[in-house]
């Protein structure tokens, strides 16, 4: 494993490639005619391995920044992120995708990294409103 | 030079997606479609913005830029206040 | 042909591709079918498209404060746009924006205040 300081500048330039690819993918979805659309939109519950307030925002920053991957609301309590995806094929892709973005900023994030294993897949649960803000 | 003919060009074609993304904003449906089409066109004004600074060689056009940037989604935040009624 | 003459034309490559972008974006409030699919349509003009349009601009007008005014203003960008973007999503989804039925999985439709209704 590498020290801390060059693991915050591969991750930054893994993100980078993630940035301009998903642009050019989501780009050319828009440009394909309606008929050879390869669009397969899903909204999945991604369970999540962040633990701090600044961990949750940049995951969550991270996920929107990206095209094609779009965080709708979180459950902080339930340790879940909401993702909309644009091109996923199954439930299982977009969870890899995201753990695996998730995992990297995290050992970018956190000088120890420590354990990052969560399940891929949780119980539905209904996200809980933020406190005293009840309809 | 160059730089003559082709802003005028650059000006033009971000009016057009200004316009494509206005008459969105008009036709909706929901109040969230239109904050969609009003981020766009806030972000076609930031371009527009700096396309007009080249051309007469403002002094302060990095400024503006990026003033616009750092309270840009100020816009966003109040559009979705709106359209949740309110809740977070 | 000078260094800035090349910078000039650099400039203005940028700022077609960042017009382009916001251009396809705007193409794409048309073809996609529902609020979460444009706003990510509307996310590839709010990083890539503004970056490009300012990284132009400084090729352009080039100087050492400008260099870093535009990178200040590039990541600040990034970073308010992402909030902006997930602030319009969750309030479509107060709102009861529904996904558009091409939505093969829809993981927050059980959690979904009521089923109907909305603006």
């Amino acid at each position: 494993m590498m020290s801390w300081p060059f693991r915050i500048i591969g991750f930054l330039f893994w993100y980078a490639k993630e940035f301009i690819t998903s642009n050019v993918t989501v780009t050319a979805e828009v440009l394909r005619p309606r008929r050879r659309a390869k669009m397969r939109p899903a909204i999945v519950a991604v369970p999540a391995a962040s633990r701090s307030d600044s961990e949750w925002t940049m995951i969550s920053s991270l996920i929107t920044l990206t095209p094609g991957t779009l965080t709708i609301t979180i459950s902080k309590e339930h340790k879940i992120l909401y993702v909309h995806g644009m091109f996923v094929e199954n439930r299982g892709q977009l969870v890899a995708e995201i753990q695996e973005m998730e995992d990297r900023m995290l050992r970018a994030m956190r000088r120890a990294p420590g354990d990052l294993t969560r399940p891929t897949e949780l119980p539905v649960v209904r996200p809980m409103d933020e406190a005293g803000e009840s309809r | 030079m160059i730089s003559e003919w082709t802003l005028e060009v650059a000006l033009i074609l971000l009016a057009i997606g200004m316009v494509i993304a206005a008459v969105r904003g008009l036709l909706g449906p929901r109040t969230m479609d239109r904050a969609v089409a009003a981020d766009l066109i806030f972000f076609a004004t930031i371009g527009f913005v700096a396309l007009i600074g080249l051309r007469t060689n403002i002094e302060a056009l990095f400024d503006i830029i990026l003033i616009a940037t750092l309270l840009g989604f100020m816009a966003a935040l109040s559009m979705a206040r709106l359209g949740s009624g309110g809740r977070r | 042909m000078t260094l800035a003459d090349i910078a000039d034309i650099l400039g203005l490559v940028f700022i077609f591709l960042g017009i382009a972008t916001i251009i396809i974006s705007a193409i794409g409030l048309f073809k996609l079918p529902d609020l979460y699919l444009r706003a990510s349509a509307v996310g590839t003009s709010a990083g890539l498209g503004v970056a490009s349009i300012v990284l132009g601009a400084l090729l352009m007008d080039f100087s050492g404060l400008n260099l870093v005014k535009a990178i200040i203003a590039i990541i600040a960008q990034l970073l308010t746009s992402a909030v902006g973007s997930m602030a319009i999503a969750r309030a479509g989804y107060l709102n009861n924006a529904l996904p558009a039925p091409i939505t093969h999985i829809d993981e927050l439709a059980l959690t979904r205040r009521e089923v109907s209704g909305g603006r």
